[in-house]
């Protein structure tokens, strides 16, 4: 649990005619992390020759999916959210490679065609669409201007030309000279636009050009259609209607299509995927004429488990040798009881542990949890992030594993600020006079952080020594383990003698304890002795791989830094009551500084400007914009009715969001400050990261699963 | 009917003899040390106040008496001071309760009890650091939401979607006006000034008015760690473009908030401080020097916290180096948090002062004027590790490269390391400098 998994260093020697079998057990039971076999004068094997079919039976499918996809409508809105759909798992058959290339040949001549024919039809419907559209906003600029829109175009003698321009001014000068006759209307009502129509005798083309270049002209493409713009507009309607027709028939047959067609599809796909992840993978093998050798690392629990699933897929053509697993390179993957999952993506994230060394998971899980709930320090908060964490886990995150491990982490951090929030009488703020809640609660609290953080401050400052003290401790493993006496003296020894001495002479010297004479001059010399070892020097002279110290100034300041840093948990967790308070506070004011008001001085305006505001914004169908003129609406009228009830519905209000938005600052601040306290002042006293990842060589099915016994897990 | 006449006679000679006795005033004119106007009243109307000048008449029917000596007794501890002369000036230097007596020709002709207050004077400049802590802050807190907004505005340009990342980003460097609104807040709340006529009803004490200042300046001044703040975000918000950045930028994104969270911590100590104070009645030689040091430990702390510029610069760096490398984030973490070292001096050597200037509640260990003094020399020691604190935007400028520069070569850690630190060492001359006057003052290593 303190370390990465056990690893066994694997090599298996292979006869060709069983590869694919062995391969094929390897990637099913997904417990081989492959690597280079590493064999000198070895060559690497080489992908099989159908790849090309694979790849190209892959991009075929997925093009297909793309279309059969097109009928699926995105689901949206809070049901969706709290209840998300569950995504599509298809029934796979377990089936070899030459039988999923030859399946999925057949499924490709029986649909592709019909499939693609469907996609054509349906961008070109798309296109012409979009070309109607267009027309129609050019058809209905042109309203009110009485011609006949077959005329447009370039005749042998005369042009008739329409479209927009943003300045009318050279044109009309073209037509006070004669030149061109003009008819145009203006929209808009601050960037005017004009709309026009312009006839021209051909001789004027080349200054008409020039003068609508200089107007920025804007050309409408009119081109098929004819009458008035009026008749012109019921023709694009009507086209318009024809095409949504034939869009939706086209949708109707992919639908049916997909009904048919796409849980073969989609699970035929997987399989092509996973047969091209076998091709890649062989590159990291080694050929000979008629065998390949696989080398690789296998978590020892399961080694058993992975030989006796080779041998009996390779029909004991196959040679298995293992040894433990040592060395730079070695994978790590963690070793978890599985409440402890989700925290894993901590230690991920900073860098993947080193195998060998420590997985602080078990450490820092715990710690990160108590840390939230001190710097949040508020059980209303923590009640709300618990029912966050509560609809992440079993609700929003149902199917996303991201979400899904932050509602459990959240769940167990909210429960950790309710606690702490307990003890310290923090509920929604300090329980005092400004918290609407303390008639119905009210208890003294063991921790009254507001009125005494200093003893919160020494609780964070321990707090914060004792979880240093630990990571010299696993760093102090880690040396010691691997024979690094010289950095154990350097980077831990030293410590472990400056700092119980150190904090005995500040005590000392500020008063804070008395100490005898020769405890005095012990911890001194002790002290003298612990900077000599931080120096390095001792532990370059016993260990040459170990370097001498030349910043062992700035490791005293990092030291009391990273110390001092811990402070930061009592100034969180008196923010999150301060302005939780200050939140209490404000609507006392308000309710103090209104209710003096007369219901009409202050209720009538709300209402009047609600009306308004309801009126204006009621075409927008804007939800928001509504919702507020709504609300100004409901304030004013129960303001008329009743000022006293207006004034507790809007102190409620004012609380409910106040309240709300301030726990959502304060989390995410409690959130990323107790990781940081991880990362920075604990991690870098013993971390060993920029390990390399765990990632087994396995059957990855997105949209499929094979329900036969030893099948892959949904 | 003879009973009756020798009563009347006799209420008639008391009435007399009453009437023409001598009738004893005091009037008293007050002095404001701000203001050029005079006001006189009875005694029994006159608000003492420390620091301002009273003058004080002794008369009978409207005469003054001469041979008047006034005895000023303080009820605590019984010390008095003795005034001769009619009329007299006396300033009063502490407050408390005091009972005055006049003596005519050594008899004492009267005693009155008088209160002298400490005076709304304390609530003003508590006022004034209430205001320090929200303009500063907020004044942080708007350029670096405005530099990440510009980065949001970048970001949506591209990808509309991307503006929930853009305004999570930008939420960051609001904290610190947040903290400055909660210490303005609690500023008002301890001082009694909460919409309140100052002028009348509040008495607040020059010190404790000071410490407010003290807070007001650490949390304010270290409120402009949100420009750094906001800088870092503004990476984050352009670096999120790429999947899988997202929580490793917002790691970042929190680092440079440290300062404003010293700063914080810093001002809420020294609210304990002020809280003590106003529940409690000290000499205001104690107070004023208490609060001047608590100016000082609130100008070290904020000063410094603006050497999260660098700290912003440097995670900036960092950011972008692990979005580049996703294996540079725990080196580059190291790069961003070296710039954070000279806040963490400024909080050493304000938690020092705190400590032996008693400023989270009690009397320090020094002769009532010493402590003014000594609080002087405490201003030395903000602007030393304050100013010098401010080194760190240059530390950063060379963190930020050298995260750049192992994503290019990883072996150029350790010597990055060493350039990066080569700018903390005019930290470490602030710091030792503020160690030599704390030693000075005797309030260190003493």
């Amino acid at each position: 649990m303190l370390v990465p998994a056990k690893m066994a260093e694997v090599e298996v020697l292979v006869h060709n005619s069983v590869k694919y079998n062995v391969l094929k057990s390897m990637q099913r039971g997904g417990f081989v992390h492959l690597v280079h076999h590493g064999v000198d004068g070895l060559a690497n094997a080489r992908p099989s020759q159908d790849i090309n079919e694979i790849a190209d039976y892959g991009f075929r499918m997925a093009k297909i999916m793309a279309v059969l996809n097109l009928p699926q409508k995105k689901m949206g809105g809070i049901k969706e959210i709290l209840n998300p759909t569950p995504p599509e798992r298809y029934e796979a058959l377990d089936m070899g490679r030459n039988e999923i290339l030859s399946v999925a040949k057949r499924v490709l001549d029986d649909i592709e065609d019909q499939i693609l024919a469907l996609n054509d039809r349906w961008e070109h419907l798309n296109d012409e669409l979009e070309r109607v559209t267009r027309r129609k906003k050019q058809i209905e600029m042109l309203m009110g201007l009485d011609f006949d829109i077959s005329h447009l175009g370039e005749g042998v003698y005369v042009s008739i030309i329409a479209g927009t321009v943003k300045s009318i001014d050279s044109l009309l000068k073209l037509k006070q000279d004669g030149r061109i006759a003009i008819w145009y209307k203006v929209i808009g009502k601050k960037n005017l636009t004009y709309v026009t129509v312009i006839s021209f005798i051909s001789e004027e083309k080349k200054d008409v050009e020039s003068a609508l270049r200089f107007a920025n002209f804007n050309e409408f493409e009119l081109a098929g259609l004819k009458g008035n713009p009026f008749k012109a507009m019921k023709i694009l309607e009507k086209r318009r209607s024809e095409i949504k027709n034939g869009r939706a028939q086209i949708l109707n047959e992919i639908k049916d299509m997909r009904k048919k067609y796409y849980s073969k599809v989609a699970a035929l796909w997987d399989d092509l995927e996973i047969e091209k992840i076998k091709e890649e993978a062989q590159n990291k093998m080694g050929a000979t004429d008629f065998t390949t050798v696989i080398h690789g690392f296998i978590q020892k629990k399961r080694l058993d488990e992975a030989i006796a699933t080779i041998k009996n897929a390779s029909k004991g053509l196959a040679y298995i040798v293992w040894k433990d697993a040592k060395g730079e390179n070695v994978p790590s993957a963690f070793d978890n009881p599985r409440f402890l999952w989700p925290f894993q993506a901590f230690v991920e994230m900073y860098s993947t542990p080193k195998y060998g060394y420590i997985d602080p998971t078990v450490i820092i899980a715990p710690l990160f949890v108590a840390f939230f709930g001190l710097t949040l320090g508020d059980a209303g908060y923590g009640l709300i992030m618990t029912i966050l964490g509560y609809l992440l886990w079993f609700h929003i995150g149902k199917y996303n594993w991201t979400n899904k491990t932050l509602g459990k982490i959240l769940f167990a951090s909210g429960i950790s600020a309710i606690v702490f929030g307990l003890i310290q009488g923090s509920i929604f703020g300090p329980l005092n006079q400004y918290n609407p809640l303390t008639p119905f609660i009210h208890y003294k609290p063991i921790l009254d952080a507001m009125n005494n953080p200093v003893t919160l401050l020494v609780i964070a400052l321990v707090v914060g020594i004792a979880q240093i003290a630990l990571g010299l401790i696993l760093g102090a493993y880690h040396h010691l383990r691997y024979r690094k006496y010289g950095d154990f003296l350097t980077s831990e020894l030293s410590w472990f003698l400056i700092l119980p001495t150190g904090g005995t002479l500040i005590g000392y010297y500020f008063s804070w304890w008395g100490v005898s004479g020769d405890v005095l001059n012990i911890s001194w010399i002790i002290l003298g002795l612990g900077f000599v070892f931080l120096s390095g020097i001792p532990g370059h002279y016993i260990n040459k791989d170990s370097n001498v110290n030349t910043m062992a100034f700035f490791d005293v300041t990092g030291m009391i830094g990273d110390w001092l840093s811990y402070s930061r948990l009592l100034a969180l967790d008196l923010a999150t009551s301060g302005l939780a308070l200050t939140v209490n506070l404000f609507a006392v004011i308000i309710r103090s500084m209104v209710s003096g008001a007369g219901s009409m001085v202050c209720c009538l305006p709300i209402l009047i400007i609600g009306f308004a505001l309801f009126a204006f914004v009621l075409h927008t169908k804007d939800k928001l914009k509504i919702g507020i003129a709504a609300v100004l609406l409901l304030f004013g009228a129960l303001g008329l009715i009743s000022l006293s009830a207006a004034l507790w519905l809007f102190v409620a209000v004012f609380l409910v969001v106040g309240h709300i938005g301030n726990s959502i600052l304060q989390s995410l601040g409690s959130f990323v400050h107790s990781l940081r306290l991880q990362y920075v002042e604990f991690f870098s006293k013993f971390y060993e990261g920029e390990g390399v990842k765990f990632e087994p060589f396995r059957e990855i099915r997105k949209y499929s699963k094979v329900s036969k016994a030893g099948g892959v897990k949904k | 009917m003879k009973k009756l006449m020798l009563v009347l006679m006799v209420v008639m000679v008391f009435a007399l003899s009453m009437g023409s006795a001598a009738y004893g005033a005091i009037s008293v004119t007050h002095n404001r040390w701000y203001s050029t106007g005079e006001e006189t009243t009875t005694l029994e109307k006159t608000t003492f106040v420390v620091g301002d000048s009273y003058t004080f008449e002794y008369t009978e029917n409207n005469v003054r008496i001469d041979n008047i000596t006034w005895v000023v007794t303080n009820v605590k501890d019984g010390t008095q001071m003795v005034y001769a002369g009619n009329p007299i000036k006396i300033s009063f230097q502490n407050a408390g309760k005091y009972n005055l007596t006049v003596k005519e020709n050594g008899s004492v002709v009267s005693t009155t009890p008088i209160t002298v207050h400490d005076g709304p004077l304390g609530a003003y400049l508590a006022l004034i650091g209430a205001g320090i802590a929200v303009g500063a802050s907020g004044m942080g807190a708007a350029i670096g939401v405005g530099i990440a907004g510009a980065s949001g505005t970048a970001a949506i340009a591209e990808d509309p979607k991307r503006l929930r990342n853009a305004l999570i980003f930008q939420a960051f460097p609001q904290t610190q006006a947040i903290y400055g609104l909660l210490v303005g807040i609690m500023i008002l709340m301890y001082t009694h000034t909460f919409a309140t006529s100052l002028h009348i009803s509040v008495d607040v004490p020059v010190g404790a008015g000071l410490v407010a200042l003290g807070a007001g300046l650490s949390v304010g001044i270290a409120g402009l760690s949100a420009i750094g703040q906001g800088i870092v975000a503004g990476t984050g918000i352009g670096v999120t473009r790429k999947e899988g950045t997202f929580g490793k930028a917002v790691v970042f994104t929190v680092l440079p908030e440290t300062q404003a969270i010293y700063g914080l911590l810093i001002a809420i100590l020294l609210l304990q401080g002020l809280n003590w104070m106003m529940s409690k009645t000290i000499s205001t030689s104690y107070a004023l020097g208490m609060g001047i040091a608590a100016v000082g430990v609130g100008l070290g702390m904020g000063l410094s916290g603006i050497t999260a510029i660098g700290q912003g610069i440097a995670a900036a760096g960092g950011s972008a180096a692990t979005t580049q490398n996703s294996k540079a984030f725990s080196s580059s973490i190291i790069f961003s948090v070296l710039p954070e070292t000279q806040s963490i001096y400024a909080l050493l050597a304000g938690i020092l002062v705190i400590t032996a200037m008693s400023l989270m509640g009690g009397i320090p260990n020094f002769a009532p004027y010493q402590t003014i003094l000594i609080g002087l020399g405490v201003l030395g020691v903000g602007f030393s590790v304050g100013l010098a604190g401010i080194s760190g935007i240059g530390q950063g400028i060379t963190a930020g490269a050298a995260a750049a520069a192992y994503v290019k070569n990883p072996s150029t850690r350790s010597r990055s390391i060493i350039l990066s630190v080569m700018s903390e060492t005019f930290a470490i001359f602030g710091l030792l400098m503020a160690i030599l006057i704390m030693m000075s003052l005797g309030i260190f290593g003493g």
